[in-house]
């Protein structure tokens, strides 16, 4: 027994220090700049000013809060939609049907799409002049609903949420669809005989073995999604009125573009805080580390 | 005769209705873009409403690979992303089997260390990251952009192992510790053959988002002969100008790896693995 507890540290030590150098030096190096009035602009006039910024964040900054909402609304619009149509599809895909391989594929491809791909394609899809979006719209005779998606107030939220979901589900798909091969066929042959439908099936047998999957999935779903910069920040960059600005966007325009680095420091140390609020309530919730302490 | 039409209808709205659908709503903007790839500027800034191209023409296809030296990124990109995933693959397995099978004092810390990497976003962590890499000598060059990839993507995947190993039966590898087999040997001859479908999805998974990856990229590297594909891509969208034909073809090259290593991986997602392995 002992012997294998020292094989555990074996197995995890290059990774503790893989991470140790760079993850944790350069999280830490940054947060320590959140208690000090760093500027680019004047780097040597840096001073220690305490709590200052936090104060700052949540007294006089008239923007922080709007992209807290906006954040939490993507969030749960996302993970909600990833996960139901997630599911639904990889059931679907664990069927069994002529040309599966290729489907299975094809509906992967998104996912195999980087941000940067994303983000274009789906910018030319939403585009005012040669958009897919607008195009079709002119050919099936309703012209008149032709927009700039994306500089639209009232559209853009849901545009980008729509991209977003295009590259999300087959995250979910995938993942699901390997805790669904782990559960044993043998399960299913006997709820067969016991007279069990695939709905009673589905309750009984698939949702609880799929939990730590379905659970996981969803979690680092969620951190990933609230913290996610690439596809919003090129397609729209928090506008249109700040429609789609989440905390993450704001924190990049605060340090990199407007070079308040202590500022951008503290707000994400917001973001920080508030994560982990939600994942020990997520996990608390789940009973995630049950498995951790048996 | 009359149940097997009725199951045949079900089936019909219950599964093809659904998969039609979703098969439309992902493949479309990928057809569009690669309809985009094959015409000229004048075809894809014109009005009317087109979905194949008049004609098929390879210019932008030649001009991207040739011209804008898209051949010298695409090699780049395979030289990172198999660096790590080879690195991924192995200490991800480690560290799955650890948590799964193994009670240790340092099993919770370990998993919250893991979660706590993942709730910083990178734009962050990168001027530090910069400051560090220039300090060790490895700015600028592709073994630098492995290291970084590998911590970028570990923690997600060691969790993803874990709950994979997890899924399998421990009777399999207390089997194997009675006949004898130590632990190195369990892990390698018993555990991972069980695992594969997990496995492999790990190896795609990391794959996948190294070869996406854009921001540590762009940041470290500064010698364009070094560029990974995604960096690449981004300088074909201009500041005034876009040259759309071109952008989608460079998409569409830089779709193909992905999208080949998943038709091979989606084989090995075979159903019932497990089946067979515990008996009783």
């Amino acid at each position: 027994m002992r012997r294998k507890r020292i094989f555990a540290y074996f197995l995890i030590f290059p990774t503790l220090f893989f991470l140790g150098l760079f993850c944790f030096y350069p999280m830490i190096r940054g947060f320590l700049y959140a208690f000090t009035n760093m500027e680019r602009t004047r780097p040597l006039r840096t001073a220690f000013i305490g709590l200052g910024n936090f104060k700052d964040i949540f007294t006089n900054d008239k923007v922080f809060y709007g992209t807290v909402s906006v954040s939490v609304r993507w969030v749960i619009t996302e993970i909600c939609c990833q996960l139901v149509f997630g599911m639904c599809f990889a059931l679907i895909l664990n069927c069994r049907f002529r040309f599966r391989g290729v489907v299975r594929t094809l509906c992967f491809a998104p996912w195999a799409v980087s941000g940067a791909l994303t983000t274009i394609l789906w910018f030319l899809i939403y585009n005012e002049h040669i958009g897919l979006v607008n195009q079709f719209l002119s050919y099936i005779g309703q012209a008149a609903l032709r927009k700039a998606w994306v500089q639209n107030i009232t559209t853009v939220f849901p545009a980008v949420a729509l991209a977003e979901l295009w590259r999300g589900i087959p995250f979910f798909t995938i993942t699901l669809l390997g805790g669904l091969q782990g559960i044993p066929v043998e399960l299913y042959e006997s709820a067969k005989m016991d007279g069990g439908s695939d709905w009673t099936n589905f309750w009984a047998i698939t949702l609880p073995f799929m939990k730590e999957s379905i659970v996981f999935a969803a979690l680092m779903r969620s951190i990933w999604e609230f913290r996610s910069v690439d596809l919003i920040m090129t397609m729209t960059d928090g506008g249109p009125m700040r429609k789609t600005l989440t905390l993450p966007i704001y924190m990049y325009q605060e340090s990199v573009v407007n070079g308040r680095i202590g500022y951008g420091a503290a707000l994400t140390i917001i973001l920080f805080v508030i994560l982990t609020v939600f994942v020990y309530i997520f996990l608390k919730a789940n009973q995630f580390g049950k498995g951790v302490n048996d | 005769m009359k149940q097997k039409t009725k199951n045949n209808l079900a089936r019909f709205f219950v599964l093809y209705i659904p998969l039609f659908l979703f098969m439309a709503f992902i493949v479309f903007p990928l057809l569009w873009a690669m309809s985009l790839s094959f015409r000229d500027g004048a075809s894809i800034i014109s009005k009317e409403f087109r979905f194949l191209p008049k004609s098929f023409m390879i210019d932008n296809y030649r001009y991207v690979w040739n011209t804008v030296k898209l051949s010298q990124f695409f090699k780049n990109s395979l030289i990172t992303s198999f660096g790590c995933v080879f690195f991924v693959g192995l200490m991800s397995l480690m560290n799955g089997y650890a948590l799964s099978r193994i009670d240790f004092g340092f099993k919770r810390p370990f998993m919250i260390i893991l979660l706590m990497t993942q709730m910083v976003p990178m734009v962050f962590n990168i001027s530090a990251i910069f400051i560090l890499m220039t300090k060790l000598n490895l700015n600028n060059s592709l073994f630098g952009i492995i290291l970084l990839h590998i911590a970028a993507s570990l923690p997600y995947n060691s969790l993803m192992m874990k709950s994979f190993i997890s899924g399998v039966p421990r009777e399999i590898d207390e089997a194997a510790s009675l006949d004898g087999c130590t632990q190195v040997q369990t892990l390698w001859h018993v555990i991972l053959p069980a695992v594969r479908p997990g496995f492999v999805t790990v190896i795609a998974y990391s794959f996948i988002t190294c070869w996406n990856e854009y921001l540590v990229s762009y940041t470290l590297l500064t010698d364009a002969s070094k560029f990974p594909i995604s960096v690449g891509l981004k300088y074909l969208q201009g500041e005034f100008s876009t040259d759309y034909g071109a952008l989608a073809a460079g998409c569409v090259i830089a779709l193909i790896p992905p999208v080949l290593l998943f038709a091979y991986v989606q084989r090995h997602l075979v159903e019932g693995m497990n089946a067979g392995a515990v008996k009783g």
